[in-house]
């Protein structure tokens, strides 16, 4: 197969604050990021992005089709929108949608803009919406499966398995406050001891309270162009990307081999890292979807970052710190930057193209092979996105 | 930035759903599940077992399936006690949703009523009918009669 596709690069981004964000409508939220994407590009303007993809998951809104407002509310005329909507993974969704549309050479220039209010609603409506996450008849309906008692699920065969404990997720958790405390648009910025995760409260035991991440409200944009435009404009820094793996697994958590680690992440990986031509080896700095810590030990293993089975111990050895093997979710991640969940995957590679420019400040791992790697997960695995970023030298 | 007071806000003009869910092709199932027992369909053509159960055979594409019941044993594969309870499920005492394989090599999930669980237990299935008339797969103790 012959493929006759154009390098995209990421030329821009904007991050929101995320958190609890009741001072904001969801199209006041997305302008936010808009803005400090658009400032920090001063060489585009509004007038030159020819496409809106606006990714939204809107399970939890008074706004029932957002992308309307925020595209108006933002400045963007007549150029979409298109809103995708991938449950967790709806970021990545509308990355890849622009990414795509540009690859293909329907347009030079696209903007994606992920963005979530999860505080319009009371907790156990939230949780009732997120339980809706897999198949609604035969799961929800029956049994009142929330988010998190999905992830525990794999929590628990998890730990009979390999052994992995409630401590070592909990480490987990304490590593993203670490972060996220030096990061200050993240919901959440105060360290937490080890005792206090151990100690919070059960939701779905296993996971207790500081093994999930908290419903946030937040925006987050990348602006994409294409080759020609890069050159065009003459961006200093562009960030390629080297190519997107997608995947996905069965809609029934009753229809999966095995509940130790997701297959959607190991195909989508796999896809990922043979398009780019790179080994999980290479990867200077990932961000990964960490919804709950039991979800960021699975994603160790199934992106090959370390053996199946090893990640509790690759958290116990500090190999996923700055300094470590691979430094993963320095910003935070999901459990304490937040999940604002059409935000996310655009956050997820906000952030890479910080780290890969040499911008990320306190928080900056060194940057040996120039390669980043974006894990974003929708549900329970139900998708999967694994991103390769690249800067050139 | 002082977080302890709300920021000002106005109420929504509420909407409520309730939806009609069509189970002209799943009747089976949610008939024998009042009997305690579980139904689940196996394609004709080329002998997929489905569960849950499905009316049409997408290996296939045939839509003739013939309704079978599955064994009420199940071995443990995991678990989670739940505490925080969505809307609709407010009303219970916490539950544990629990996935066991059965006999079959179908996985069914269920809440577990077990003292002492433990990945890898064999336990026997049942059904019960909650106080508000919604039916619910349950496993149980093999000992339990």
């Amino acid at each position: 197969m012959v493929i006759l596709m154009r390098r995209v690069a990421v030329i821009s981004g904007g991050n929101s604050r995320f958190g609890v964000r009741s001072d904001v409508t969801i199209q006041e939220l997305a302008f936010e990021a808009v803005k400090e994407a658009l400032e920090q590009a001063s060489c585009i303007t509004l007038k030159d992005i020819q496409l809106s993809i606006v990714g939204s998951v809107g399970t939890r809104l008074y706004e029932l089709l957002p992308a309307v407002p925020v595209n108006e509310y933002v400045g963007l005329d007549g150029v979409g929108p298109m809103r995708v909507e991938a449950a967790c993974a709806t970021g990545s969704a509308a990355i890849y949608t622009a990414y795509a549309s540009i690859a293909c050479g329907q347009v030079d220039t696209a903007i994606a803009i992920g963005v979530e209010k999860m505080h319009e609603v009371d907790t156990a409506t939230s949780l009732a919406a997120g339980g809706r996450g897999g198949n609604y008849l035969w799961e929800f309906h029956l049994f009142g499966t929330t988010f998190p008692s999905y992830y525990a699920l794999y929590a628990t065969a998890h730990m009979a398995k390999y052994g992995t404990s409630e401590e070592q997720m909990a480490k987990v958790a304490v590593k993203a406050h670490k972060y996220g405390a030096m990061n200050p648009k993240a919901h959440f910025q105060r360290v937490i001891t080890l005792e206090e995760a151990l100690k919070s409260r059960a939701v779905a035991w296993p996971l207790k309270l500081y093994d999930c991440c908290p419903m946030s409200d937040g925006a987050a944009t990348v602006i994409l162009a294409s080759e020609d435009k890069v050159k065009e404009l003459n961006i200093e820094m562009p960030i390629w990307i080297d190519a997107i793996g997608y995947s996905s697994d069965t809609a029934n958590l009753c229809r999966r081999p095995d509940y130790v680690g997701l297959r959607a992440t190991r195909r989508a990986a796999e896809m990922a890292y043979r398009r780019a031509q790179v080994e999980s080896s290479h990867v200077d700095v990932a961000t990964v979807h960490d919804c709950f810590t039991i979800a960021e030990i699975m994603a160790y293993e199934d992106l090959g970052f370390c053996g199946k089975g090893e990640g509790g111990k690759m958290i116990d050895d500090g190999q996923t710190e700055i300094g470590g093997k691979i430094p993963v979710n320095v910003d935070g991640g999901l459990k304490a930057k937040g999940h604002p969940l059409g935000a996310t995957g655009c956050s997820m590679i906000y952030e890479l193209a910080k780290q890969l420019r040499g911008e990320a400040g306190k928080r900056q791992v060194p940057i040996k092979n120039n390669i980043a790697l974006a894990h974003n997960i929708g549900g329970t695995g139900h998708y999967c996105w694994v991103t390769i970023l690249r800067r050139e030298r | 930035m002082n977080m302890s007071k709300e920021p000002p806000s106005i109420v929504s003009r509420s909407i409520t759903y309730s939806h009609k869910i069509p189970v002209s092709k799943t009747q089976v199932f949610w008939e024998k599940l009042k009997e305690g027992k579980i139904f689940t369909t196996k394609c004709k053509m080329c002998g997929e077992l489905y569960y849950p159960p499905q009316a049409d055979c997408p290996r296939c594409l045939a839509s003739e399936v013939e309704w079978v019941e599955l064994s009420n044993t199940v071995t443990l594969e995991t678990y989670t006690y739940v505490q925080v309870k969505p809307q609709g499920f407010t009303q219970y005492e916490p539950y544990t949703i629990a996935i066991g394989r059965t006999m079959e090599g179908v996985k069914v999930m269920g809440w577990l009523e077990h003292e002492k669980p433990e990945v890898g237990i064999e336990l026997k299935v049942t059904t019960k009918m909650l106080p508000d008339g919604y039916p619910v797969v349950v496993f149980v103790s093999k000992d339990r009669v």
